[in-house]
């Protein structure tokens, strides 16, 4: 089972799950009647995992979550998530105002976790000029591409990049004296198939489909302006 | 006229008489600050980003009754208009715009009262004219009356004040994130031209009112789908919707040229914008966001308005430094 935590937990589908959404098909086409027939004898508490993350702090597991879906409303995904010490659970709700990051994550004990696209992904997105690449952190030197910052009131404060290499996670935690994210399960990935891992594919540098980014991230957390995290988003998909 | 002086020109038209208040120079209204901008299309960074720029000059003058303001540019090149006159007390205060981001050279506004707002002189020899009431002044030739050099009808300038050809509209079906703007919002070859010999670049200055505005925007609205999960091949899960919204807009008001023999009635760019969303459907880590989305500040909806033919006085400025 994937958490532990999230309430009715029993509720979200694993891909390696025995109840997972190949349970219900053959290996045939579909007509898109016959789909309906098959989607209308799922139950409809279940959610199916579509993406998972695994953040990775000192190579072990911090927070484990997913984006699961409904067949029977496939426009509507949730996205929930869960410390794997206990401390709180993570859901995400949808909340406008930043031009690309339109949710915040609610934590259990109601605090929320608020997002702020770097003014480098406006830029690369969309051409656009607002927003901050959050100068007034201590931002290691070898980093290109400054994505994001999340924060909690009161509490951490994170600032999320792009990862373009295993060299460059090596750098970033020798910068901030952290220990690296990753552990020897991984390094496999980032040395040759970093993309396995990314959150999505972008077109951030401008060159149009074929030549899309991969978009995995890393994180420095600070707690009253000084590094004590550091994080790998690993992020796993339904069919890998 | 019962009694009294009247005068008339050469066309019989009359020039003073006991009832017509003619306007005389009080001064130059004293400029305070001013706010250039838009020289580009703020927050945006790409194609056809370059706009004309604006700069909006304040001035003050004090006087009793409503003044006339002529402006008298410094560099003919430019565009201006007066786009904004309040009075608050005895205190006016004029917003001229030019076009341009440059604050050098700016304009002088040149203003005229009624005969009777003039503060009285001490000159001992002139002419007065009042009305039959005994104590009104229409005409006082020790406070420099108004001589218009020129003027007539100024055509409304074109509809459309954007230098590309139509105006920019809507459209769909670009790429998710498609964010080049493809209409040239600048306004330098969209006006009408008047001919009026006394016009020219070394001294002549215009009153005339900035009446018509106009508001543009391009949208570009973004998509892509793409398959949630396939399951033995085929898309079972259904499709996942990715949208993404770029707009950019320029208000317009109408400003006016002064070249040798020619009056220009045309347009410069007073503010515009840039705003861009993207989404796709469920939100969470980079997961998108929702469909829904609201973009642009336009301060009304695309159109032209006030679009008239306006009447325009010329004068010579050196009459009155």
């Amino acid at each position: 089972m994937l958490f532990n935590q999230v309430q009715n937990k029993e509720n979200y589908i694993e891909f390696d799950d025995d109840n997972y959404i190949y349970k219900y098909y053959e290996e045939r086409p579909y007509t898109e009647e016959e789909s309906q027939s098959v989607v209308a004898t799922m139950p409809e508490e279940h959610w199916f995992t579509l993406q998972k993350v695994k953040i990775y702090v000192s190579g072990a597991i911090e927070i484990i979550g997913a984006r699961f879906f409904r067949p029977r409303d496939y426009n509507i995904s949730t996205h929930i998530a869960e410390y794997t010490d206990g401390s709180a659970t993570i859901e995400f709700r949808e909340k406008k105002g930043d031009p690309l990051l339109q949710w915040e994550g609610v934590l259990s004990d109601g605090r929320i976790i608020n997002y702020e696209s770097s003014k480098t992904l406006r830029n690369e997105y969309g051409n656009l000029l607002t927003g901050s690449d959050f100068d007034e952190y201590d931002k290691a030197p070898i980093v290109n591409r400054w994505l994001a910052r999340s924060w909690i009131e009161d509490g951490e404060e994170e600032l999320l990049f792009l990862v373009e290499s295993r060299a460059m996670l090596d750098d970033v935690a020798a910068y901030y004296s952290l220990p690296v994210p990753y552990n020897d399960d991984i390094k496999p990935l980032l040395d040759g198939n970093l993309e396995a891992i990314r959150l999505k594919s972008l077109d951030l540098d401008g060159k149009g489909p074929g030549e899309f980014v991969a978009v995995v991230v890393a994180s420095i957390v600070f707690e009253d302006g000084v590094a004590t995290k550091f994080r790998l988003y690993k992020i796993s998909r339904w069919n890998e | 006229m019962a009694y009294g002086f009247e005068a008339k020109n050469d066309y019989g038209n009359i020039i003073i008489n006991d009832t017509i208040e003619n306007l005389h120079f009080i001064g130059k209204a004293t400029r305070g600050s001013a706010d250039s901008a838009y020289g580009d299309i703020p927050n945006y960074s790409g194609s056809n980003d370059t706009l004309d720029g604006r700069v909006v000059h304040t001035y003050t003058i004090t006087c009793s009754g409503t003044p006339v303001a002529f402006i008298k540019p410094n560099d003919y090149s430019r565009w201006h208009s007066v786009i904004k006159q309040s009075v608050s007390g005895t205190t006016w205060t004029f917003e001229v715009m030019i076009s341009g981001t440059s604050t050098s050279n700016p304009p002088d506004v040149y203003c005229f009262v009624n005969a009777d707002d003039i503060p009285s002189s001490s000159e001992t020899h002139g002419m007065q004219v009042f009305k039959s009431d005994g104590t009104t002044k229409t005409f006082d030739s020790r406070k420099q009356p108004l001589a218009i050099t020129g003027g007539g009808t100024a055509s409304a300038p074109p509809s459309d004040p954007t230098n590309s050809s139509g105006t920019p509209g809507t459209t769909s079906g670009h790429p998710w994130n498609y964010a080049t703007n493809d209409h040239d919002f600048r306004s330098s070859n969209r006006y009408t031209e008047h001919s009026n010999s006394a016009a020219n670049t070394s001294d002549a200055m215009f009153s005339c009112p900035s009446l018509a505005q106009a508001c543009y925007k391009r949208q570009m609205h973004g998509f892509h789908q793409s398959c949630i999960c396939y399951i033995f091949g085929w898309c079972a899960c259904g499709y996942q919707d990715h949208w993404s919204t770029a707009s950019w807009w320029v208000m317009y008001r109408n400003a006016f040229r002064l070249r040798s023999g020619k009056f220009d009635a045309g347009w410069t760019g007073y503010a515009a914008g840039y705003a861009f969303s993207s989404a796709y459907e469920s939100g969470g880590w980079f997961g998108g966001g929702g469909g829904s989305y609201s973009s642009g500040t336009m301060p009304y909806t695309a159109k032209t308005i006030n679009l008239q033919s306006n009447a325009y006085i010329l004068a010579d400025s050196s009459r009155y430094d």
